[in-house]
């Protein structure tokens, strides 16, 4: 699994956020093009399994069980300056290749991006 | 007058199309990133953001994921503030959930394909909220007017409208309500309240018909097209049916309800030729269509009797036998005082004034309908009939002061002076 990440701005950057886009409307599609060409490529490769951007983190709820019963609330307020901004979820022959996959990510997004395995079998090998 | 009248045309088809889209719009931002109350705002901004872009730059080519686009900023801009707000004041936004979500059941159940416009109507028309509130909200979320548009429209300041409106959503928040329809077993009675809600509209737009019409928004032309679309998804409740053919066999009346200065002609006096045939026509056929169902209802049998009214050429020529018959059969089923009052009408004009006056005597004890203007004006109306021209003035007089609207009370006081010149009208205070 490919993680990218961002804060407010990066969301603004694209107009997804609260604003139009920072960006020239040519660089927004440009962007889009780009991250849509490297998903075709890693789909026809049959290295994709998913991948998707989430919405900008305002949108975020926090839901829990609170002595039984269940309890939301928006965000997490404590403003964290990174969050989540996207995944990309690969099936690919050997870790190399994923750390390749990952650093062309990581030069299309502009920022820096996390990689971590996902477990099999729902972490029964582990 | 705004601008030059060729831009009109492209201008109406704009809000035409904006009023549309509001509902569904609104609807694909709820079902997506939830906060009605939120989404709803951030709808109306991105109308209104439409209303001035697109006269401007053009529509756009695909009118809906635009307006999807800007609300969703709206909403994600207002998301934020909200947050650091609450951040800055160390709020706690916890809230508590309905237990029964962690039963699973029901939520697992779609919701994906329920007409979107619907799910939003009886939203706006939870019984939780204040019928005020239910109509102004129905009017802005799911008839896309404007808070400017809709406070013209009720002639009330856009403050109330916007206080109606944040009120009906918080109770809607509060109530738990879920974006879904009804429950089959809670349906018919939720759109009992959709229907008095459209027909509260509708009535708002004769009521309030008295000031300057111009640069208003038609209520009952709006209220006429909301319940075209509430027939169209529900097709096989005859009363809805009903309520649109009641709607539009009143409305076929419009034109000659109130003469040149806006004063209000009664159904007696009224120039027949001016009722417009086509909704007539229109209202008779969709009765055509429900009655023979054979589940009747108030709006089904007071459309009824409106077509009945429809079909005589003069007053005189009306079928009062067949409009008494309904009304009987209106009386049993509905609980509403204004009914019998109207049903003692018919019996009056069926079997004259004192039959009339007697069944008024057992209205008057119903405190719904004691001080009532409608009540005090049918007394006068047929005291007059029956020669008691003294106790009519009175009865005219009273019924004047008990009334709130102006013309009516124009009205009531020319009738009154047309009984005897002795005495003044009182003073407005």
């Amino acid at each position: 699994m490919i993680m990218t990440f961002g804060d407010e701005s990066a969301w603004d950057t694209l107009g997804l956020g609260g604003r139009e886009s920072t960006w020239s409307q040519e660089q927004v599609d440009a962007h889009f093009q780009a991250m849509g060409e490297f998903y075709a490529e890693l789909a026809a490769n049959g290295e994709l399994v998913t991948g998707f951007g989430l919405a900008d983190p305002s949108h975020t709820m926090t839901i829990e069980i609170v002595d039984g019963r269940p309890v939301a609330s928006d965000g997490p307020y404590a403003e964290a300056k990174e969050v989540l901004a996207g995944f990309g979820i690969i099936e690919v022959d050997s870790h190399d290749r994923a750390v390749e996959l990952a650093a062309r990510f990581s030069a299309l997004v502009e920022t820096r991006v996390e990689l971590r395995p996902v477990m099999e079998q729902g972490g029964q090998e582990m | 007058m705004t601008g030059p009248a060729e831009e009109l045309p492209g201008d109406l088809r704009i809000e035409d199309l904006l009023r549309e889209l509001a509902p569904r719009v609104l609807a694909a931002v709820t079902r997506r990133f939830g906060r009605f109350d939120l989404a709803e705002d951030a709808v109306q901004e991105a109308l209104l953001a439409a209303v001035t872009g697109w006269a401007e730059d053009g529509v756009p080519p695909n009118p809906a994921a635009w307006l999807t686009t800007v609300a969703v900023r709206r909403m994600t801009d207002m998301l934020r503030s909200e947050q650091a707000r609450r951040r800055r004041e160390q709020l706690d936004a916890t809230r508590s959930l309905p237990q029964s979500l962690l039963d699973g059941g029901s939520d697992s159940i779609s919701t994906a394909d329920q007409d979107d416009t619907l799910v939003i109507l009886f939203l706006c028309c939870h019984p939780d909220v204040q019928p005020a509130s239910q109509l102004t909200l129905t009017l802005r979320a799911v008839g896309g007017l404007t808070t400017a548009e809709i406070a013209r429209a009720l002639l009330v300041p856009e403050a109330t409208v916007g206080q109606r409106i944040s009120r009906a959503k918080q109770r809607i928040s509060q109530s738990g309500a879920r974006f879904r329809l009804p429950e089959p077993e809670e349906r018919r009675q939720r759109l009992d309240v959709v229907m008095q809600v459209l027909y509260l509209i509708f009535n708002e737009g004769y009521t309030a018909s008295s000031g300057t019409t111009l640069q208003r928004v038609e209520l009952a032309a709006e209220a006429i097209r909301l319940t075209r679309m509430l027939r169209e998804k529900l097709p096989s409740e005859p009363e809805v049916g009903g309520l649109l053919a009641l709607m539009l066999l009143t409305h076929a009346r419009r034109r000659a309800r109130t003469g040149p200065t806006g004063d209000l002609i009664p159904l007696a006096e009224q120039d027949r030729t001016r009722w417009d045939r086509d909704l007539i026509a229109e209202g008779v056929a969709l009765l055509e269509e429900v009655l023979p169902r054979r589940r009747p209802g108030p709006y089904q049998l007071q459309a009824a009797v409106a077509a009945v009214h429809a079909e005589a050429e003069r007053f005189e020529d009306t079928d009062w036998a067949q409009i008494v018959a309904l009304y009987d059969v209106l009386v049993r089923m509905s609980a509403d005082p204004m009914v019998r009052l109207n049903s003692a009408v018919a019996v009056a004009m069926h079997r004259g004034p004192a039959a009339g006056l007697e069944l008024l005597d057992s209205l008057a004890a119903d405190p719904k309908l004691a001080d009532h203007h409608r009540l005090a004006a049918v007394r006068a109306h047929l005291l007059e009939q029956s020669g008691s021209l003294d106790a009519a003035r009175q009865a005219y007089l009273t019924a004047a002061k008990l009334t709130v609207s102006a013309p009516e009370q124009r009205y009531l006081h020319s009738r009154a002076a047309r009984l005897g010149m002795r005495e003044q009208p009182p003073a407005f205070e």
